[in-house]
């Protein structure tokens, strides 16, 4: 397997475990933590350098990479690993989504699942909660709006109302 | 010959005041042409003070006809009483004559006396007719003046009407007109305000609405509604 090949495979794994822009940063600030450690204490595994200074499941993914020899066994080249993993998932695509209600985890899966069945596109969700928009959603994407929501039904519905009555 | 020369000086002095007579009704006649054209200035005196200065025109008029009438009458008494005093110093002098005459022989004195009566009856008529010609000439005066001041006033009064008939009517053209504009204005205002209220209810129908379903939706619906939402965006192509 190709080097690049690794990089895909892995980017899309932890792809999989993101699905807010909150996540994604997360991820990034875990990454710089990784990046950190490159440089210090080179005697000892890299995996375990990071005990308690990551995430667990990060730290895992990062111990069977080293195991596997993929990561490199020099910082330098553990370096561009890192470099290259960010680079790869900076190709997510951002969907904002504005919603009525706090969503649930499961649900923010659901929509993510929906997505990548339906766009066909690595996405990354920005959610922001509204409790204005009554119900329903408003969506961004690629620099694109729809305003789905209840209240703009609503106001719609006053306006008919409006208009044809005077 | 006295006589005579008496009554030829007599002729010329009432030749002379007959000349003053006629003088007098010219000088009449342009002052009431005069009074005449003063009211066509009159006339043309600004509308805003027509009805005070109709008021004071007439009020005007009628002194200045009060004044006439008094001159022409203080005028023709005084006449008279010349006109008396002339012929009561005329009959003296005749009288005078006549004694004078006595003295003379009965055939001259005839002739003199017959003479003398016809001079007299001629004078007398002369005299008469002047007076009676004076008379006439002042009541036509009078007469013309007081019914020319009564045709001006009329006239002025008639113009007044009409012209206050117009500006009547102009100002109650532009007093409906006003208040039909005024009826238009209020209605539009009220047409506006009864729509501003009524869309203000419909806002918070609208408000009341979205916090109302808002809060009544559990939260299944409204996960629901969301993956409506982007079903109904997929079918727009909207992440095309």
């Amino acid at each position: 397997m190709k080097k690049t090949d690794v990089i895909k495979e892995v980017a899309k794994e932890l792809r999989e475990k993101i699905i807010t822009i909150e996540d994604l940063n997360a991820l990034f600030d875990q990454i710089s933590v990784i990046e950190n450690f490159l440089f210090k204490d080179i005697k000892t595994p890299f995996s375990e350098k990071l005990k308690g200074e990551i995430k667990e499941d990060l730290r895992l993914i990062v111990e069977n990479l080293e195991k596997k020899g993929i990561i490199g066994k020099l910082p330098n080249e553990q370096f561009s690993f890192f470099e290259k993993i960010k680079s790869e998932l900076k190709k997510f695509l951002l969907i904002k989504l504005e919603i009525a209600f706090e969503p649930s985890e499961d649900f923010l899966l659901n929509i993510k699942k929906w997505l990548k069945e339906n766009v066909q596109q690595e996405t990354v969700l920005q959610i922001k909660t509204n409790p204005n928009i009554v119900a329903g959603l408003i969506i961004e994407y690629q620099g694109k709006y729809l305003d789905l929501s209840l209240a703009k039904k609503i106001d719609e519905i006053i306006e008919t109302i409006t208009y044809e009555r005077f | 010959m006295d006589f005579l020369f008496n009554n030829e000086y007599l002729l010329i002095f009432l030749s002379f005041a007959a000349i003053l007579i006629i003088f007098f009704i010219i000088f009449y006649l342009f002052f009431s042409k005069k009074i005449k054209e003063e009211k066509f200035v009159i006339l043309k005196i600004s509308q805003e003070f027509e009805e005070s200065l109709r008021k004071t025109t007439e009020e005007e008029l009628r002194k200045i006809i009060a004044e006439l009438k008094e001159k022409v009458n203080n005028f023709s008494d005084k006449t008279i009483l010349n006109y008396e005093k002339d012929l009561s110093e005329f009959v003296k002098k005749i009288e005078d004559e006549f004694i004078a005459l006595s003295l003379l022989s009965k055939e001259g004195r005839e002739k003199i006396l017959k003479n003398s009566e016809e001079k007299s009856k001629k004078l007398e008529n002369q005299i008469t007719g002047e007076i009676s010609k004076f008379s006439e000439l002042n009541n036509q005066i009078r007469n013309f003046i007081i019914e020319a001041v009564r045709k001006e006033v009329e006239v002025m009064g008639k113009n007044l009407n009409a012209e206050t008939k117009i500006i009547l009517k102009t100002v109650d053209d532009i007093v409906t007109k006003k208040i039909i504009e005024m009826e238009r204005n209020i209605d539009e205002y009220q047409r506006k305000k009864m729509a501003e209220v009524d869309k203000k209810i419909y806002q918070l129908i609208g408000k009341v609405a979205k916090m109302t379903i808002g809060k009544s939706l559990d939260l299944a619906t409204h996960e629901e509604l969301v993956m409506e939402s982007l079903e109904k965006a997929k079918r727009e192509s909207f992440f095309k």
